[in-house]
C-alpha cells in the first residue's frame, strides 16, 4: 500500500514537472582566492543571482575589475570583495594593479 | 660627459653595486634574519622612491600605472615586514647587500633626475626590470634558503610571486617602449 502511494506521488511529480528537491534553487554565495598573483579558480560558472566572494590572500592590493560594470577598489591583503550577479552573460574581469591577472564568471 | 654616457656610466656603477651583494668576499658568511629584515625593508624603500620619482616625471599612461603599482605593493610588503619585526621584536641590521642596494639605488635616482620623457621612460623601465631580476635571484638564492624565522620565511615566499609579476610587468612595458 505504502508503495504504492509513494509511486502515485512520484508520477504526480514527474507530470507537473515538480522536482521534490529544488537542490539549485537558493542563491549560493561562491568563493574566489586571490593568492600567488592569481585569481583562483580564474574560470567560474554560476547561476543568476548568486554571489561571488573574492578574498585577497596576497601580500599587495588587488582589485576586481571589469571596466563600466564593476570594480572593487584595491582589495588589502585578508580582505574581501562580494559581488552579487544578477544578469546572465560572461564577464571578464581583471586586476587593474596587475594586468596579467584575467579571469571570467559565466553567469547562466 | 655627454647624457648618454653619464646613464651608461650610472647603470654600470648600479650594476657594479649589485653584484657586490653576490660576491662571497662583500658578503657575511650567513645572512642572520635581522640582516634579511634589513635587506627586504631597504629593497621595498629603493622601488617605493623610484616609482615616486616616476610618478612626478613620465608622461606616460603605462610607466605611470607601473609606478603607482610599485609605489602602492611596495609599501604593503613593507607594512606587513614592519608588523612582523615588530612582532618577532628584531631590530634590521645593516649588511653588505642593503648597503649595496643603497648605493646602486642612489646612482640610479641620480640618473633618472637627469632624465625626461621618453629617456626616463626607457631608463625607469630598464632599471625596473634589471632590479627586480636582481631582487627575485636573491630572494631565491639567499634570502629564503638563509632565514630561520618561519614567519620570516613564510613572508619572503608570499613576496615572491609579486616580484616575479613586477618583473613580468616591467619586461612587457619594456616590449612596448621599444616599438
Amino acid at each position: 500500500m505504502i508503495f504504492k502511494r509513494i509511486h502515485i506521488l512520484f508520477l504526480v511529480f514527474v507530470m507537473f514537472g515538480i522536482r521534490p528537491i529544488e537542490a539549485n534553487s537558493k542563491p549560493t554565495t561562491h568563493s574566489i582566492s586571490i593568492k600567488d598573483i592569481k585569481f583562483t579558480p580564474d574560470d567560474l560558472e554560476i547561476d543568476a543571482g548568486d554571489t561571488v566572494a573574492w578574498t585577497n590572500e596576497d601580500i599587495v592590493p588587488h582589485t576586481v575589475t571589469n571596466k563600466g560594470i564593476f570594480d572593487s577598489k584595491p582589495i588589502q591583503t585578508n580582505a574581501q570583495y562580494k559581488r552579487l550577479f544578477n544578469k546572465k552573460g560572461d564577464f571578464t574581469y581583471t586586476c587593474t594593479l596587475h594586468p596579467m591577472m584575467i579571469a571570467k564568471i559565466k553567469v547562466k | 660627459m655627454n647624457t648618454k654616457t653619464l646613464f651608461v656610466s650610472a647603470i654600470a656603477l648600479t650594476l657594479s653595486s649589485l653584484s657586490i651583494a653576490e660576491t662571497p668576499a662583500a658578503k657575511p658568511a650567513g645572512l642572520t634574519d635581522p640582516q634579511i629584515a634589513h635587506i627586504v625593508v631597504t629593497a621595498n624603500k629603493i622601488d617605493i622612491e623610484a616609482g615616486n620619482l616616476a610618478k612626478s616625471k613620465t608622461k606616460n599612461k603605462a610607466v605611470l600605472s607601473f609606478a603607482k603599482t610599485m609605489v602602492t605593493d611596495h609599501t604593503s610588503v613593507n607594512g606587513q615586514a614592519t608588523a612582523l619585526v615588530t612582532k618577532l621584536k628584531v631590530t634590521p641590521e645593516t649588511n653588505a647587500t642593503s648597503e649595496a642596494l643603497t648605493k646602486g639605488a642612489a646612482a640610479n635616482i641620480a640618473t633618472l633626475g637627469t632624465l625626461k620623457d621618453k629617456a626616463f621612460d626607457k631608463a625607469y623601465t630598464d632599471h625596473e626590470v634589471t632590479y627586480h631580476e636582481q631582487v627575485l635571484s636573491t630572494i631565491d638564492t639567499e634570502l629564503i634558503p638563509k632565514a630561520t624565522n618561519p614567519e620570516l620565511k613564510a613572508l619572503l615566499e608570499k613576496t615572491r610571486p609579486a616580484i616575479a609579476a613586477h618583473l613580468e610587468h616591467a619586461k612587457e612595458m619594456q616590449k612596448t617602449l621599444t616599438k
